[in-house]
């Protein structure tokens, strides 16, 4: 009966451990974020896209103005994957036929820090964020 | 070839910071960039090489709520027709786009200027380096101006989501009409594009205007179709106009095309094209079948080859171009 028990414990904490290794896998880990006075609660993640890529400069009322972390930093490739769905090429080809149309890819900032404190010195400013950086007066849009 | 452009990038890199193909930032509210094509076209009578088109621009923003884009091309530097040896050459630069635009809010912007006639998605990108042909569809160049001086009003169209506006009008001569393909001293036209999905998007148009010499008016509706999925690009537009011309008979002209665009990988694309596109006022009507190859070795810069099949045989020619954004 302690043999089952012990073995019966052992494999709780197994699946105990794989879940909480899954969940810390695949939860959401960044967050498309704001500074509290931002009007809109949340964004859809076309509207997130449409942003970034300059197609949109105001949602709803909101002037907004996207930040984006260098193209080297952690993040910033998940952001290009999960939020824009293209590829860096992709992605490159866009920004030059956007030059054409004069206009210019998002500002960028070295780090998370850096995005913080633009979202909090730009009104409308918009940036994205690891959850574990999140600051008491910025308001999460999105996550992924 | 590669190894030039990557340490001619590198170098630029290091000096300007300089992205290949997303200009030169000088000041906050300075970018500079341009454009250059070289071109060699060869059909039954003709074998002609050309330094095509070469243009500077220069934008920025004036504030946040306004930009500006100058730019300045020269059309044909030099040619050489191999078939007859005469050599012919254009020195001057002249005002292809010279624009301001102002946004009041996401449902209204004004744009005053010359400008990109908003008609379709061919005619959005009219330079070589950003298109997958060297040639242009007939119907994309033949039906409405490419440019307009005027004033333009778009935005998201008020309580109807994923659709925009436009509206543009012009009432005086064009700011330099020497590039444009219509000489027009009046222009009218509204429009809206739907985005149905991430996938498909939908133009339709409709516009008039008048030549400014000849005073022929005519009138165009346009309808575009895109749609965008992995490696695969259809783009299919259709217009027809009604060509009103005071001392003749009216006519009309029109047409459409159909193209489809493989991505292979990022640097080199296949194309195929079909086109229909009659004029009753020149008397001419056409079939062509385009077969075309896009490689690019960085996206600013490309290397296309096309051969066009024409229902008139005269017409059936080989293009090839190199073109670069910087």
């Amino acid at each position: 009966m302690l043999y089952f028990g012990v073995v019966l414990g052992f494999g709780m904490r197994k699946i105990i451990f794989f879940i909480l290794l899954a969940s810390s896998v695949f939860a959401a880990e960044w967050a498309v974020v704001a500074s509290s006075s931002f009007k809109p609660n949340s964004l859809t993640q076309k509207q997130i896209k449409d942003i970034f890529l300059k197609k949109k400069s105001y949602i709803d009322s909101q002037e907004v103005f996207p930040v984006n972390l260098s193209a080297n930093e952690k993040g910033r490739m998940s952001f290009e994957d999960k939020i824009l769905s293209m590829d860096r090429a992709e992605l490159g080809g866009y920004w030059v036929s956007q030059h054409y149309q004069g206009i210019t890819p998002p500002i960028t900032q070295k780090s998370q820090a850096g995005v913080k404190a633009f979202l909090k010195s730009v009104k409308g400013a918009i940036g994205y964020v690891e959850k574990i950086h999140l600051e008491a007066d910025m308001k999460v849009l999105y996550e992924f | 070839m590669k190894k030039y452009i990557f340490a001619c990038s590198c170098c630029c890199s290091l000096l300007f910071g300089y992205e290949p193909g997303e200009g030169i930032e000088l000041a906050n509210s300075l970018k500079v960039g341009g454009y250059i094509t070289a071109k060699y076209e060869s059909g039954k009578d003709t074998s002609v090489g050309m330094l095509d088109d070469i243009a500077f621009i220069a934008y920025g923003n004036i504030g946040s709520h306004t930009r500006y884009l100058f730019e300045m091309e020269n059309v044909g530097r030099y040619s050489h027709n191999f078939s007859n040896g005469k050599v012919s050459q254009t020195g001057a630069f002249r005002p292809e786009r010279a624009v301001i635009d102002h946004s009041f809010s996401s449902h209204l912007n004004l744009s005053i200027g010359k400008m990109i006639t908003p008609v379709g998605y061919w005619n959005q990108t009219p330079i070589n380096v950003l298109r997958d042909t060297t040639s242009s569809p007939l119907v994309a160049t033949n039906i409405f101006p490419k440019l307009i001086t005027g004033a333009q009003l778009y935005g998201d169209a008020p309580h109807v989501e994923d659709v925009e506006y436009t509206v543009a009008a012009q009432s005086s001569r064009d700011l330099d009409e020497k590039y444009n393909n219509f000489m027009i001293d009046r222009f009218f036209g509204l429009g809206a594009k739907y985005t149905i999905n991430d996938d498909h998007e939908i133009k339709a148009y409709a516009g008039s205007f008048r030549e400014r010499v000849t005073l022929i008016k005519r009138n165009f509706t346009h309808l575009a179709y895109k749609f965008e999925k992995n490696e695969w690009q259809i783009l299919s537009e259709a217009a027809y106009s009604t060509i009103d011309a005071s001392n003749s008979k009216n006519t009309t002209a029109g047409g459409g095309f159909v193209q489809s665009r493989y991505k292979i990988n990022s640097k080199n694309y296949a194309i195929a094209r079909y086109e229909y596109y009659f004029d009753a006022h020149e008397n001419e009507k056409q079939h062509l079948a385009v077969v075309g190859y896009n490689y690019r070795p960085i996206y600013p810069v490309s290397f296309k080859a096309e051969y066009q099949l024409s229902s008139t045989p005269d017409r059936s020619r080989f293009l090839c171009s190199i073109s670069a954004l910087f």
